[in-house]
């Protein structure tokens, strides 16, 4: 373990005036190549961005430094020493910190204690609550925050807590480089505006930043250097002077789309009106989101992770509430409250967790296609094991999914062919209209283009698609049309023949 | 503004006032000092075992064991009261207390047996151990000092309720006040936050099924000073009657809250409603069914609202 | 080396019932002097035949991810209120219906509860817990606290569990009914694969199109439900009501049911095994009695069996 010096205490001579510099750090995971020789150099103070396209290696490389995921090769130099990081603890006595989406506070408690958890000031055997209040007031004041140190965290806002989350990572001394990723995702423009001072001021103190963002203006705005990561790989390292917008643009999206996606014969552009989606709301997650799907169409829907996709489409699913919004289904009016009411309408959603909510894991694969339509299964009333089996045996070659058996319960399974069996339970039932949310993700190549192959089927026999997706190539392979979401509403609108990649990230960011 | 935080803060207390208030206006019997004297006598150990609760609801672990829990304490100091004293017997009792404390904190913290199955099963087999000691009947104690430090009071305040509130006080102190006390919240509140802080978790949620078990035992001690006897079925409904004190006095089933003070003033609330129904004659069954009545209204009104949002 | 062992442990433990059914076996022939015997043999039958209906219900509950401490005091309920009523009207068919209300009714009471707070888990023990206190006061006030006896001359009553039909005790056929009913519904029924479905994945079930909670709150319907048959077959067989008479039942209905090796989710979960629990259970209690150990130390010997098996369910997860 590498323990370095505070950040406030300056020392002489350091070797070099890099803060961290990353040598070849690769990771694998299992048919997924994450990072391949990522190299690059931090300087000591700076505010460096890191800026890639979803699923580029950003987050590997943040859990990686901060502790949470192990590389496979490579080496880390933090102030010219290499460091060995094997658990959060570790990064944070090499004065890595991380600010995350999802926050590490406990809400039950108060901004005080969460600070200064496990390590609250004491006099005399008793907590020194006077000097725990003025401890919180100064990194509060760091951050430029004036909330009362004793204010319970689960009535804060989401930029408060942020803010909150900074002040407890400099209330350790050993702090001395700070990674915020995607701080700005949820915040409001005055509340931005907050934050950049609060990265300008770090900047005064001598801490170190990285910051991961797809917001282009802001990277121009307060970060001094820039590094591109692309499919795992780093493209450069720039001064932010000495490049403009297009260049990273170019970075981060010029590549051949060496993918192959399988061609659909037919155009569905001149189709009927199959689902119509007018006016959806729901605060803090989207709003006035209005769409319409043709029959035999793929609708795509492209952008940034956190623009809202998922909670739109778990909204006309009837599985998450909504604020207000109306739904036609071929021209009439339909209500949809629940998952139950959406299938009788001919609508289902595959989820991007498909662990969490597609499957249920402990049961058997024949149980889990037949879970939406048992009544098929049924012979005089009866569930019929052996009408069942054939059912599932059915839809196991339909779709080539691999499996000892049927009664192997499914959370053993790959996947791929965990993904397959979502698809064969929908397949199962009538449905007219399915909505996959990320349908490949985490699936190794080839079973991404079997599933692929499924869609157009679909699409062959007269189903409409919309699919959520954070691959571009993905979206603007298999779709007819996509639309792009920012902040919970449609930036964009495109055709995908008179699209291109530059559109979308000129769009979504 | 203050004035709203100042009740917002106590509501508990101001409820026990008006509570009070409106019995000693409308039943003259209230006002004895027999009366309040059962009203303290009532506290004690039902107070004493609601804070053991509570300690194993703040690292969010519930403890529903903690009516054989008592019953055993109770009847193993009944049993050694003759042979060492009633010091030694109430040192030995907890003590006792506390080893089945730390088996369940090992089980569920180290193990990560599912809390609730530990939980029953541990009522199970430590009630009949209780009731095995007893010789299926009840153990009378019959002791010069236990009959003075049982009879000994203050007015119509028991020796046993300043024992109690010095409890409170010592409870109160160790959790606002030291480093452990604040870290079992936090490893109620959350218990990956808390280990990410360097907080040994396990070996907190061990510690504190300890103490509360070892509260529990106290509990069991104090309640013989009331009957001169004890039984291993004793504490049959000490569940019902201790979890809406301590529920009322701020904590929650998730873990990470908990105060002493508001739990002696959820056992006040809680005791008046019985002295209310007693006083109004009503049948000690229908007691039982409003137990059971005020455990789903506190399930309703605490998950309720907290599950408003999510549709599943 | 280690995988083979590891195959091994768990062949064992996923028929844990089993294994403790011949172990027992074996134990009650060695160690005790009447096992063997028709006598204690027919005794055994008529023991567990209570258990076995409470258990079917509690099966269903559990398949489901769920608990019920109140089957015990839902028995009791049921039974205070049917025997004054069957002495006063001797129609067995009323008493039935009203028996299965009750249960219903409590069991309605736990499923409802659930749906209001959309439980997660944990929450099913502290709502049937106060069920429990709720159907035990009720059965008190009923019953004033006193017991009722079936009048002499409702023979037909009591031959519900005196008789035989050809040589099977009837309590042995109510349980193989009450059985039969519960595989039934579990493995041949839309609702009783929805119990599953629930048991191992709620959200998921819900985003099939299932009411997840609706499921939930029936199994704790038919738990009830259960509780009322059982009711009937423990009064029918003392010829009394008693207020306290189905206390502590529900221990042993939940140790049946795990011990056979049912759990939350578990597609192998169903009646035979929960069949095999329920043997193993009377065995235990049977060779126990054999051995004239006082029934105090036996549920503690119940309570250390019932942290065994979850300790082997556990290490199984993991």
């Amino acid at each position: 373990m590498f323990c370095g010096t505070p950040f406030h205490k300056k020392v002489g001579n350091h070797m070099g005036d890099y803060i961290l510099e990353v040598k070849d750090v690769s990771k694998s995971f299992p048919g997924v190549k994450a990072l391949n020789q990522v190299s690059f150099r931090v300087k000591k103070g700076e505010v460096h961005a890191l800026v890639g396209e979803n699923g580029a290696g950003k987050s590997t490389l943040m859990k990686i430094l901060n502790g949470v995921y192990s590389k496979d090769t490579g080496s880390i130099f933090i102030d010219g020493k290499e460091a060995v990081i094997n658990n959060p603890l570790d990064a944070r006595s090499c004065g890595i910190s991380i600010v995350f989406q999802e926050f590490n506070l406990v809400p039950i408690l108060s901004i005080a204690e969460n600070i200064y958890m496990g390590r609250l000031p004491r006099k005399k055997g008793m907590i020194d609550y006077q000097k725990l209040k003025e401890d919180t007031q100064r990194v509060l004041n760091m951050v430029g925050s004036d909330l009362d140190p004793f204010t319970l965290v689960e009535t804060l806002g989401i930029a408060q807590k942020q803010m909150v989350e900074i002040a407890k990572m400099l209330s350790y001394e050993e702090t001395r480089l700070i990674l915020l990723d995607e701080p700005t995702a949820t915040l409001t423009n005055k509340e931005c505006e907050v934050l950049f001072q609060v990265v300008a001021d770090l900047k005064k103190q001598g801490v170190t930043v990285i910051y991961i963002s797809h917001k282009l203006e802001e990277i121009f705005a307060i970060c001094d250097s820039i590094t591109i990561i692309r499919d795992g790989e780093v493209i450069e390292t720039k001064e932010v002077s000495e490049t403009d917008r297009n260049e990273i643009i170019t970075a981060m999206v010029g590549r051949e789309i060496t993918e192959v996606y399988p061609k659909r014969e037919g155009d569905c552009s001149e189709n009927e009106e199959i689902l119509r989606i007018e006016n959806f709301s729901s605060q803090g997650l989207f709003e006035d989101v209005s769409f319409s799907l043709k029959k035999g169409e793929v609708l795509g829907l492209a952008g940034l992770v956190g623009a809202g996709r998922t909670e739109i489409a778990r909204a006309i699913f009837g599985i998450d509430y909504k604020d207000s919004g109306e739904i036609y289904l071929k021209g009439q009016k339909i209500e949809i409250n629940s998952p139950a009411e959406a299938i009788k309408h001919g609508i289902c959603y595959l989820s991007e967790d498909r662990k969490l909510e597609g499957l249920m894991g402990t049961l058997p694969v024949d149980w889990n296609i037949t879970a939406a339509n048992l009544k098929k299964a049924c012979k005089s009333g009866m569930l019929s094991g052996k009408l069942e089996q054939q059912i599932s045996q059915e839809m196991v070659e339909k779709l080539r999914i691999k499996t000892p058996n049927l009664k192997q319960t499914v959370f053993n399974l790959s996947g791929g062919n965990m993904q397959k069996i979502v698809i064969g339970k929908w397949l199962n039932t009538e449905i007219d209209v399915f909505i996959f949310d990320e349908p490949t993700r985490g699936i190794d190549v080839g079973a991404k283009y079997e599933i692929y192959l499924l869609i157009n089927e679909l699409v062959k026999e007269g189903k409409s698609v919309i699919m959520i997706s954070s691959e571009l190539p993905e979206i603007m392979g298999m779709s007819d049309r996509i639309l792009v979401i920012k902040n919970g509403t449609i930036a964009g609108d495109f055709n995908v023949s008179d699209m291109t990649a530059r559109d979308f990230i000129e769009n979504a960011i | 503004m203050v004035m709203k935080d100042v009740i917002k803060k106590n509501k508990m207390w101001l409820v026990g006032i008006v509570m009070i208030l409106l019995l000693a206006v409308t039943r003259p019997s209230f006002r004895t000092s027999y009366n309040i004297n059962g009203i303290f006598l009532s506290m004690t150990p039902n107070g004493v075992v609601a804070m053991g609760l509570m300690i194993s609801l703040l690292v969010g672990k519930i403890n529903i064991a903690i009516g054989s829990i008592m019953s055993m304490a109770a009847v193993i100091f009944a049993l050694m009261v003759p042979r060492v004293g009633v010091f030694g017997a109430a040192v030995i009792a907890v003590l006792c207390a506390a080893a089945v404390g730390v088996l369940h904190g090992y089980l569920i913290a180290y193990l990560r047996l599912n809390a609730w199955l530990v939980a029953m099963a541990l009522m199970l087999s430590v009630k009949g151990v209780a009731i095995q000691l007893a010789g299926s009947g009840s153990v009378q104690i019959q002791d010069a000092l236990f009959s003075r430090v049982s009879e000994a009071s203050l007015g119509p305040i028991p020796a046993s309720f300043f024992l109690y509130i010095l409890l409170v006080i010592a409870v109160d102190y160790v959790l606002l006040k030291t480093q452990f006390g604040r870290n079992l919240f936090a490893v109620g509140g959350s218990e990956e936050v808390a280990a990410a802080c360097g907080i040994n978790a396990k070996w907190l949620t061990l510690i504190a099924m300890t103490l509360s078990a070892a509260v529990t035992g106290l509990g069991g001690v104090l309640l013989t000073t009331r009957l001169y006897s004890a039984n291993g079925n004793m504490g049959t409904s000490t569940v019902m009657t201790c979890l809406p004190m301590v529920i009322l006095g701020g904590s929650t089933f998730t873990g990470g809250k908990g105060s002493a003070k508001g739990t002696v003033a959820g056992c006040l609330i809680i005791v008046l409603i019985t002295t209310f129904m007693n006083l109004f004659n009503i049948y000690i069954h229908v007691q039982t069914m409003v137990q059971g009545f005020i455990l789903l209204a506190i399930l309703i009104s605490d998950k309720y609202f907290a599950n408003k949002k999510i549709k599943v | 080396m280690k995988g083979k062992s590891k195959n091994w442990l768990n062949m064992i433990s996923d028929h844990a019932g089993l294994v403790a059914l011949v172990v027992l076996i074996f134990v009650g022939i060695i160690f005790t002097d009447s096992f063997a015997t028709g006598n204690n043999i027919s005794n055994l039958v008529r023991q567990i035949c209570i258990n076995g209906i409470l258990a079917s219900g509690f099966t269903a509950v559990v398949i489901s991810d769920g608990f019920d401490f109140s089957v015990g005091n839902i028995l009791s309920a049921c039974a205070v209120v049917i025997i004054p009523m069957l002495n006063v009207t001797g129609n067995i068919p009323l008493i039935l219906l009203v028996s299965i209300a009750i249960g219903v009714a409590f069991g309605a009471i736990n499923g409802l509860t659930g749906k209001i707070i959309k439980s997660g888990p944990g929450d099913a023990y502290l709502i049937t817990l106060a069920t429990s206190f709720l159907a035990q006061g009720f059965a008190y006030i009923y019953s004033k606290g006193d017991n009722t006896f079936v009048d002499d001359s409702l023979v037909a009553y009591r031959n519900i569990a005196r008789g035989e039909i050809l040589g099977i005790p009837n309590t042995l056929l109510c349980m193989a009914a009450m059985m039969l009913l519960t595989q039934f519904l579990l493995r041949k029924t839309r609702t009783g694969r929805a119990l599953y479905m629930v048991g191992s994945n709620k959200v998921a079930t819900y985003a099939s199109g299932i009411n997840a909670h609706n499921i939930r709150t029936f199994a704790y319907v038919y738990s009830g439900f259960c509780a009322a048959i059982a009711a009937i077959v423990m009064t029918a067989r003392t010829g009394s009501a008693a207020p306290a008479m189905g206390m502590g039942y529900e221990g042993d209905a939940a140790i049946a049911t795990f011990i056979g090796g049912c759990a939350a989710g578990s597609y192998k979960s169903s009646m035979v095994r929960t069949l095999v629990g329920v043997v193993v259970v009377g065995l235990i209690t049977n060779i126990m009695n054999l051995m004239n150990i006082n029934s105090i130390i036996q549920s503690i010997v119940k309570g250390i069996i019932l942290i065994i098996v979850l300790c082997a369910q556990q290490m199984k997860k993991e």
